[in-house]
């Protein structure tokens, strides 16, 4: 059998079975338009790669992924670069934050564990309220409930922050500092969890930040890229957690699986295809939760150390 | 047996011939039929055949073999449970352990690594019996059952088939995680209660050809390594755009 020796993890993979990793993950950007960063860092872990590993090369593969996405959203003029600049300069102080924190955690020695409680949670709760809604909205598709009128909610203390500026593309006069904290936070997501964060972004972006629909997913992926980038490249000065090989693999994977699922995307309805992608966020969370709580195979583990 | 396993094994029957013109002198030797094995991006653990000749004594009861990997600090963790869930709570460095061990005996031998590692050292001479095997500590004994769990260790020893009692050989699986260094291979003749004489050869693992580049690239220059990672994904994410709008 084939098999492929990746020079930082130093250990040997099936190439195939990595590429069909790719894949699933690039289908479901196809399909859903999230990254999936979230379900890759746990398949990763599954066949033995190390937990920084799989969380810094997931940032590096994510990041070639949302350039070729972004690219369609800037040529259709949905992205807003001025919201997009300040985020990244949030998400490079967050990510700067979360490899600093990730070192410490391998020195301490429970990087497997911290990296699993931040999946259990944040995919627990992001898992958890898309289900609501999904299911809220495909109600309404059928006809059982009335469609509730959003209103956007008027959060006092966010407008009372300071530094107000015009983001014209989105339509919105806000404190800088809220892009900039929220861009902090996902940027932590990043180099912790080895996930893009547009599972949180767009839902903030919408909610939070009051943008506009149509540029919240160009945005989302165009600030995405720089502080993958950011990771990508931290991750690997300061802790030697990108594996270039594996990266490679991802990539090949992910550019077969975005074509399948755009197309599989067309033929299923949007509120459908939400349903599935909370179920599936919400299996990644249930399963990391018992790996957390059930008692291991075994109690010891061993890291060698040339 | 490859050609070139044969050849070697000749040489080793003939030298052996030449070496001991008396009756009495014992001798051993061992070989492998390559010294070296590359690490290549390809590398997906390998294979090597361990052979050799013995000229018994009348004593002559059996043969023991051992592969040790080149010395490593081992980082041993214990999991216990904290507000229900499995922390990493204690560890324990164990240094300049063999980071490969695995014991192969002729029938009749019952040796097992754990009576070889973190014990007195078997050497020509030794009386087995007077060896004084220490209890091994629950650290010690949890590296053996970590690192068998990682295929780079097997505790229990492996048959060492012996032929006529002169020829002997054994096949060897070394995994993909094995770590680069000097392992040494050794054979030990043994009595019924003493080590006879030993023989050691060497065997190389070293890291080759793009795994080496990237390898040195990636711990030695973190940076540059870091802005072709990031460079890799630009070039890739622009090709895929291109590649997806057809």
């Amino acid at each position: 059998m084939l098999e492929l020796y990746l020079p930082v993890a130093q250990m040997s993979v099936n190439p195939f079975l990595i590429i069909g990793f790719g894949v699933v993950i690039g289908i479901m950007s196809g399909l859903f338009g999230v990254g999936g960063g979230f379900l890759l860092t746990p398949l990763l872990f599954m066949v033995g790669i190390p937990p920084s590993i799989a969380v810094g090369t997931s940032a590096n593969q994510i990041m070639a992924a949302s350039i070729s996405g972004v690219l369609a959203h800037l040529k259709e003029g949905n992205v807003d670069l001025r919201m997009g600049a300040v985020l990244t300069a949030g998400g490079f102080v967050g990510s700067g934050l979360g490899v600093m924190l990730l070192k410490l955690l391998i020195a301490l020695g429970q990087v497997d564990v911290a990296i699993k409680l931040f999946y259990v949670f944040f995919l627990g709760i992001v898992g958890l309220l898309m289900f609501i809604e999904s299911l809220r909205a495909y109600a309404v598709f059928l006809g059982w409930v009335k469609p509730s009128k959003r209103e956007r909610k008027n959060h006092g203390w966010i407008h009372g922050l300071p530094f107000r500026i015009r983001f014209p593309v989105s339509g919105r006069y806000i404190s800088v500092l809220l892009p900039l904290g929220l861009g902090c936070g996902i940027g932590m997501l990043t180099a912790l969890m080895g996930v893009g964060g547009g599972f949180v972004m767009v839902p903030a972006m919408i909610y939070l930040l009051g943008m506009p629909t149509l540029v919240v997913v160009g945005t989302s992926l165009f600030q995405i890229i720089f502080v993958t980038a950011n990771v990508t490249f931290l991750q690997a000065y300061a802790n030697q957690a990108v594996d270039i090989m594996l990266s490679v693999l991802l990539i090949i994977g992910g550019v077969v699986g975005a074509q399948v699922g755009a197309r599989v995307g067309k033929a299923m309805r949007g509120d459908q295809l939400r349903i599935l992608l909370a179920l599936i966020v919400l299996a990644v969370a249930i399963k990391i939760f018992f790996d957390l709580v059930l008692t291991p195979n075994s109690l010891y583990s061993l890291e060698l150390r040339g | 047996m490859t050609m070139i396993a044969r050849l070697r094994l000749l040489l080793v029957i003939v030298a052996l011939g030449f070496a001991a013109p008396a009756a009495q002198a014992s001798n051993v030797v061992v070989d492998l039929d390559r010294n070296d094995v590359d690490v290549t991006i390809t590398f997906g653990g390998t294979r090597l055949l361990l052979f050799g000749a013995v000229r018994p004594t009348d004593e002559t009861t059996g043969l023991l073999m051992t592969i040790e990997g080149p010395p490593v600090n081992a980082m041993v963790r214990r999991k216990g449970r904290l507000l229900g869930l499995w922390f990493n709570l204690e560890s324990q460095v164990l240094e300049d352990v063999s980071s490969y061990f695995q014991v192969f005996t002729t029938a009749g031998i019952d040796i097992a690594a754990s009576s070889i590692m973190f014990q007195p050292e078997l050497e020509p001479g030794v009386r087995l019996s007077e060896r004084r095997l220490k209890e091994l500590g629950p650290w010690q004994q949890a590296y053996l059952d970590t690192a068998e769990a990682k295929d780079l260790i097997v505790q229990d020893a492996q048959p060492l088939d012996w032929k006529a009692k002169t020829l002997f050989r054994a096949g060897l699986s070394l995994p993909s995680n094995v770590a680069p260094g000097r392992y040494r291979v050794r054979v030990h003749e043994l009595t019924s209660d003493r080590i006879i004489v030993s023989s050691t050869t060497y065997l190389e693992i070293r890291r080759a050809g793009l795994n080496a580049n990237l390898f040195a690239l990636a711990s030695q220059s973190p940076a540059y390594y870091g802005l072709i990672c990031v460079l890799l994904a630009i070039i890739s994410g622009f090709a895929a755009a291109r590649l997806l709008r057809r």
